[in-house]
């Protein structure tokens, strides 16, 4: 027996998880998604010592509670976005307001179209890597009324480049496996594939942009790569929903004029054959995240990844966009027929509970 | 089957799916961790593998299918960040032998239980990178791409610093090297479509 094999024997007779201790971890886990939607959840513990010594410069109650309610907190105190960013999200913020939302009338239909590309990996049975992009689009139907059916048009995904020679039709495959046609999901209160109701929590954003961004750097502390990353990601992941109103979307322009870092990486970006101003900001783990909004309108265009060094496992290089989103949103008199229920056929994903989606009293929060 | 970069890209607006990670996964989690720091730590960093590998869920690098050798890598820096409880766990080993083995003949169980606990002080006094690498290798089962992947490290340094802790083990458990023969391990990763 060689030094390997001993060491594999003693580890042998682990024995599995009790089933207590695995629905006990699985709870937590479906708890914690549970609490945060597109929003992160704080970590109480290092929120605390995030905020122990803003508090201690002038301890009391009057700051905590200025604090918690986002009157103070850390935008502001390390500067912000560079001087021409900061002047065109404002521009941004104020033709936004100008160019005020479609409304949803009754029977109608808001559309929101998103364009993605992302990109995936494969490693062969050859042990060889290869990477690709790959394609993500849908549209999602909100009803004027959350509680009629939601409709999700997935399309079919194709790999529109591929990194490695001679990987062309494996990328394909990988594209397309499972998403080979083009899939329409319904449920009440966007509760696809038997997720909670769908709900992005926007009223509880602050519409002042000081204390939204005071707000965003609280709930995302202690996450991410940095706070002014996170706070940056918080705000693109927010707007590339496609639901966020004009007056909310002025908002978290001006927040984004406030974290360190931001500023214009490219003044005619485009994406999916709309131009607009990229504002960006390079992130230490070597990725520029961007948004792109048209300075004409105030309208997202989208957000967009850039990778700033070269790959190790495969050949996507310093340089390379390695994924973007692209979001319209129009009102619509319909939506398409037909599709399966909650996206599943009214099936649970996981073999746990039971098809919620289609208990339309089940509420919406959590 | 969707691959488990698929799954984590969807939650990323779909956050509930993440949940499929847990249920694919948990099991191996936990017995690497009960293997490294014993049955009482493994429930903890069971679950909370699964918090922070659904906090960073967009830091996965997509480029692989399976989310494994991420999941273990995660699991890896909260043993670490429990050093007590390895260490702990390493010092029974050394006093009263393993937990449990499987070896059918008796003498050899006598051998073993020997040699286990002198590889387990030997375990203990390994550099801590060492020693992730060879019991990512050993009891997380994973390949030296995986070990590599977990860890963000070249898969040339995950050659020595197993080739590195081998040594050391050898050494401490008197046995005499073998020849170096590629056991042909297959990957853990669910790939090839």
């Amino acid at each position: 027996m060689d030094e390997l094999q001993l060491l594999r024997s003693f580890g042998k007779n682990v024995a599995d998880p009790s089933v207590d201790a695995l629905s006990r971890g699985r709870r937590g886990l479906v708890e914690h998604i549970g609490l945060q939607p597109a929003i992160a959840k704080p970590n109480s513990k290092k929120r605390f010592a995030f905020f122990g010594g803003t508090t201690a410069l002038a301890a009391g109650a009057l700051v905590a509670t200025l604090v918690f309610t986002d009157v103070l907190g850390l935008a502001g105190w390390r500067g912000g976005a560079d001087a021409a960013a900061a002047s065109a999200l404002s521009d941004a913020a104020a033709a936004a307001i100008e160019n005020s939302d479609p409304v949803v009338g009754p029977g109608q239909y808001l559309k929101i179209d998103t364009e993605a590309v992302f990109t995936g990996g494969v490693q062969t049975a050859e042990w060889e890597h290869f990477a690709y992009l790959g394609t993500q689009d849908s549209q999602m139907y909100i009803p004027a009324d959350d509680a009629d059916d939601w409709v999700l048009v997935t399309e079919p995904r194709a790999a529109i480049k591929v990194f490695g020679e001679g990987f062309e039709e494996e990328a394909q495959e990988s594209a397309r496996a499972g998403f080979e046609e083009e899939q329409i999901s319904r449920a009440p209160y966007g509760s696809f594939d038997n997720s909670k109701p769908r709900d992005w929590r926007l009223d509880d954003l602050p519409r002042d942009p000081q204390q939204l961004l005071n707000y965003i750097y609280r709930v995302t502390a202690g996450h991410g790569v940095s706070a002014d990353g996170q706070a940056f990601d918080f705000i693109s992941t927010t707007l590339r929903t496609g639901v966020v109103p004009a007056e909310l979307r002025a908002a978290l322009y001006l927040a984004a004029a406030g974290i360190p870092g931001v500023e214009i990486t490219d003044e005619a970006a485009t994406l999916n054959g709309r131009t607009g101003v990229a504002f960006g900001r390079e992130e230490k783990d070597g990725f520029l995240h961007e948004i792109i909004i048209d300075p004409e309108t105030g309208l997202l265009i989208g957000e967009r990844t850039v990778q700033l060094f070269d790959s190790k496992m495969d050949l996507v290089f310093a340089g390379e966009v390695v994924g973007w989103t692209a979001v319209t949103t129009t009102v619509v008199d319909a939506a398409p027929a037909g599709g399966s229920l909650c996206g599943n056929g009214g099936e649970p994903v996981n073999g746990f509970g039971s098809g919620q989606c289609s208990d339309p009293n089940r509420p919406r929060t959590d | 089957m969707t691959s488990d970069n698929e799954i984590i890209r969807r939650s990323w607006d779909n956050p509930a799916v993440f949940a499929e990670m847990y249920d694919r996964h948990a099991t191996s989690v936990y017995r690497y961790a009960a293997r490294r720091a014993g049955v009482d730590t493994a429930d903890d960093i069971m679950a909370e593998t699964f918090l922070v590998a659904f906090e960073r869920r967009n830091r996965f690098d997509s480029a692989f299918e399976s989310a494994l050798p991420w999941l273990l890598g995660i699991a890896t820096v909260l043993i670490r960040k429990q050093r007590g409880s390895e260490a702990r766990f390493l010092r029974a080993v050394v006093a009263s032998g393993p937990p449990a083995m499987v070896v059918e003949n008796h003498d050899d169980r006598l051998d073993a239980d020997l040699s286990i606990r002198a590889l387990a002080g030997a375990i203990r006094k390994l550099p801590a990178r060492d020693r992730d690498a060879l019991l990512l290798y050993a009891w997380g089962d994973l390949d030296y791409e995986g070990v590599a992947l977990a860890l963000n490290i070249p898969v040339g340094t995950v050659r020595s610093r197993l080739n590195r802790a081998r040594r050391v083990l050898r050494l401490s458990a008197g046995i005499a090297p073998a020849k170096e023969v590629d056991r042909g391990r297959t990957s853990t990763a669910p790939i090839v479509r």
